[in-house]
């Protein structure tokens, strides 16, 4: 997996924002009974906690309760890229799914990318948003 | 003809007078709906009336397989009405539910059920065996489809222990049992007229579409009640016990299992083991069923719900939490604890989403409501969204509407149908499946009058394909194998090109034979035999011999078994156009024409949502392209509407159908026996030609 360089505070609230409905992300809960679902993403946080498979036994298995759910990745690193500023996010998304692999064997490394930058993101806008040492002297 | 009961129930609740039909004025209908739309042409005079107007009249139909021991057939239930849900006409629609109900109506004598009139007061309607009352609801009204069974289940067997014996008459060999009645209610949603309601029947079994819970609502009828202790009498006991024997090689086999990617009818999997979530199931089935594909829970939650209800919320519950929780489930349990249609709730839910996006909605806004969208996800969300809609309050009042009549409320219809905001595809049911990518779905639902929902050609065509890609297996079989189990199966039609879903394909002859081969089959089989779904028709079989399935074999060979009577399937698919022709003229009469046969704008025109976002989910499906069978993704299409106008006429015309107006011929409901409805379409200036 791609080791993600942290955000600096303004590209973390950027990545972190509500995005305004024209910018928004879609994507869609596939199962077999139900149909396709689409849902509308305006956040990165929702989007990490969306993108998920069933692991293939379970799809197998669960049959009417299993389910995918799918953004489709090239979309999702121009929406990184584009609606984000996220530059290095979206070229490891397309790095880890640039491999001639099924979409269910790339669910993982992207969602730990989204997740590892997550962190970052929160982390970074955290730090700024405690005060200081500093400022408690001053 | 064995497998009938001998008589249908008849009750007025405006005279509150009870009285009989014989089923054999019917038998040329066979059941189910065949029986219901024949029953519904005599009984309701005036065919254009509301879905509320105390005139309607509902249907509650069995078939002959009910209650007896073919696998996934004995304990469905058809019912009809002129319903509310469909935009902008409330068409006479039919909905259908699994469960012990039906079944429990013919071991109690019945055929069926009809419901005329309106009660001037709430009531409930009790049948023990052959004793009928109509009793007092006021102490149900109000109550929750739960609760509501569990005080009939109490008052039907006062006093007694469930799993103990009761004798509920003096019959010495069937006058016992030790089951509680099976109850059909409605929820506060129906009660309270909502458009949207469902039927309940015991925990998770919903009938949802049409809205026809509102009807039950509207007639002051809060349940019915059956509990019965005879028995069904079929033709040949032996052959159909041979019958059951044969084809248990076809379904699942725990001793020795294959795992298959994809979703198979009558090999699916039982709803068994362990979430990833880590939460226990069991499996539950229908009545007789070998699929079993609901579920008990560990939790004790979502029990018996297994499709759409587990489904709608799932994915924003997963935004909100990261994985599935209890707000999931939550969801799946009210949604039957009120009665109420999970599509609509589905839809409803993402056009507010959207339109808050936009900044449309919220205390003062276009949308002025205080509803806490940004809770969706939470258990607490769906409960009070559930709520309003159900009591009419708040927002509330106008969601009840349904989501066209909703949208239309705020001036935003035309509007979000092009962009699809409001993803109505057909008559102002949610979109299901793609009609723009899978169009014998989307055309076989505006042909009729509300989402099909039969996954017969979906689950081989779409889903097995589309799945093995998205994992990186290989499908059971090739796109050519899978078009020549199609043209074996596919009869009297026998055309592999029926299953080509490319560009060109949608708009063409065999396409048109498909939709028609899928209206009559699901008329009369799954409609009004009332085999269910979610096991027939079995074309594609990974335990059967050369990936085959038991269709069109097996269901003469259980037709035959259980009445006696020998149906060739090429008769039956006859029938289930006749079927589908009386219903065509019923819709005519409440004013259905060629012009209005058109899906959701959006599907002529949004290849894709603005925005970051393909418009479909991946689509990949059977294509003929370049002299060649193969699995390609159909995904982002639009329709052509004047292409889809031109297969409009070649559809017409096949049905023997007036392609101006979309009517039937004369000579076409002549030759298969209708002379009648074309005579009284006729009289009304809407007969064909």
């Amino acid at each position: 997996m791609s080791n993600l360089a942290p955000p600096s505070f303004e590209s973390a609230t950027k990545i972190l924002r509500e995005v305004s409905y024209e910018e928004r992300l879609g994507g869609f809960k596939l199962s077999a009974t139900a149909g396709n679902i689409p849902y509308e993403f305006y956040n990165l946080e929702s989007v990490v906690g969306f993108l998920r498979t069933d692991p293939l036994d379970a799809l197998i298995r669960l049959a009417n309760r299993s389910s995918v759910g799918y953004i489709d990745f090239a979309v999702l690193a121009r929406w990184v890229k584009e609606v984000l500023s996220d530059e290095e996010l979206a070229q490891a998304i397309q790095r880890a799914t640039s491999l001639d692999k099924p979409y269910a064997d790339q669910v993982v490394p992207v969602k730990r990318l989204l997740e590892q930058r997550l962190e970052q993101c929160q982390v970074a806008t955290a730090k700024v948003d405690q005060p200081s040492t500093d400022s408690k002297l001053v | 003809m064995k497998g009938h009961m001998g008589k249908i129930l008849r009750v007025n609740l405006t005279e509150r007078k009870i009285s009989i039909i014989e089923t054999k004025k019917y038998k040329q209908w066979y059941g189910g709906h065949g029986m219901g739309s024949a029953i519904f042409w005599d009984l309701c005079e005036k065919k254009d009336i509301s879905g509320f107007d105390p005139r309607n009249v509902i249907t509650i139909m069995s078939s002959p397989l009910t209650g007896t021991l073919v696998p996934a057939a004995a304990g469905r239930c058809e019912v009809q009405a002129v319903g509310l849900e469909s935009y902008p006409t409330e068409w006479f629609t039919r909905t259908g539910f699994g469960g012990r109900f039906a079944p429990m109506l013919k071991y109690a004598g019945w055929d069926g059920v009809v419901i005329e009139g309106k009660a001037d007061k709430p009531v409930w309607v009790d049948i023990r065996n052959g004793d009928v009352q109509i009793k007092d609801a006021d102490h149900l009204w109000g109550l929750d489809a739960w609760t509501t069974q569990k005080k009939i289940w109490q008052e039907v067997r006062e006093g007694q222990v469930f799993g103990e014996w009761a004798t509920m008459d003096t019959r010495r060999d069937s006058g016992r049992t030790t089951q509680k009645p099976a109850v059909l209610t409605i929820g506060p949603a129906g009660e309270n007229l909502t458009r949207v309601a469902s039927l309940i029947h015991d925990a998770g079994n919903g009938a949802g579409e049409g809205g026809l819970g509102g009807v039950w609502g509207s007639k002051n009828l809060k349940a019915i009640s059956v509990i019965g202790t005879g028995s069904v009498e079929v033709a040949d006991p032996q052959e159909l016990m041979a019958a059951r024997m044969w084809i248990r090689d076809y379904g699942i086999n725990v001793d020795d299992y294959k795992p298959v990617v994809g979703n198979f009818p009558f090999a699916g999997n039982p709803n068994i083991g362990v979430f990833p979530e880590g939460w226990g199931s069991r499996p539950q089935g229908c009545v007789g069923c070998h699929r079993c594909c609901r579920g008990r829970t560990e939790t004790g939650m979502s029990n018996e719900s297994h499709c759409m209800e587990l489904h709608y919320y799932g994915a924003y519950d997963i935004k909100k939490h990261g994985k599935i929780t209890q707000a999931n489930m939550r969801a799946a349990d009210l949604c039957q604890q009120y009665g109420i249609n999970v599509y609509q709730l589905m839809a409803m839910i993402r056009w507010l989403t959207i339109l808050a996006g936009k900044g449309l909605v919220g205390p003062g806004k276009m949308i002025d409501t205080d509803l806490p969208l940004e809770d969706v996800g939470e258990a607490s969300f769906i409960e009070e969204f559930i709520r309003r809609i159900s009591y009419k309050q708040e927002i509330g009042a106008v969601l009840a509407e349904g989501l066209a009549r909703a949208a239309e409320k705020y001036g935003r219809l035309e509007e979000d149908l092009k962009s699809g905001a409001a993803a109505l595809q057909y008559w102002g049911h949610p979109q299901h499946y793609d009609g723009r990518t899978e169009v014998e779905w989307g055309y076989g639902s505006i042909l009729g009058e509300r989402d099909v929902n039969e996954h017969d050609f979906n689950w081989c065509c779409y889903w097995t394909p589309t799945v093995c890609g998205l994992y990186g297996v290989e499908p059971p079989v090739t796109a050519k194998e899978l078009s020549e189990i199609m043209a074996e199966k596919l009869r009297p039609y026998c055309d592999p090109m029926m299953i080509d879903y490319s560009d060109e394909g949608i708009y063409s002859e065999p396409m048109a034979k498909l939709v028609a081969w899928h209206r009559h089959y699901t008329r009369f089989w799954k409609a009004s035999l009332c085999l269910c779904d979610f096991a027939w028709a079995d074309f594609l079989n990974p335990n059967g011999p050369n990936n085959r399935g038991v269709t069109p074999d097996g269901e003469v060979r259980f037709f035959k078994a259980v009445t006696g009577q020998d149906l060739g399937f090429e008769e039956s698919l006859e029938i289930g156009r006749k079927m589908w022709n009386l219903d065509r003229a019923i819709w005519i009469l409440q004013g259905r024409h060629r012009d209005q046969e058109y899906l959701g704008e959006y599907s002529y025109q949004q290849p894709a949502v603005p925005g970051y976002t393909n418009f479909e989910a991946p689509y990949t499906m059977t294509v003929f392209e370049d002299g060649e069978w193969k699995y390609k993704s159909v995904v982002g299409r639009i329709l052509d509407k004047t292409k889809f106008d031109e297969w409009k006429t070649r559809y017409y015309k096949l049905e023997g159908w007036d392609p101006a107006t979309g009517w039937p011929l004369r000579r076409t409901l002549e030759e298969i026996g209708l002379k009648h409805v074309a005579d009284e379409l006729e009289s009304q200036g809407k007969l064909g030609g």
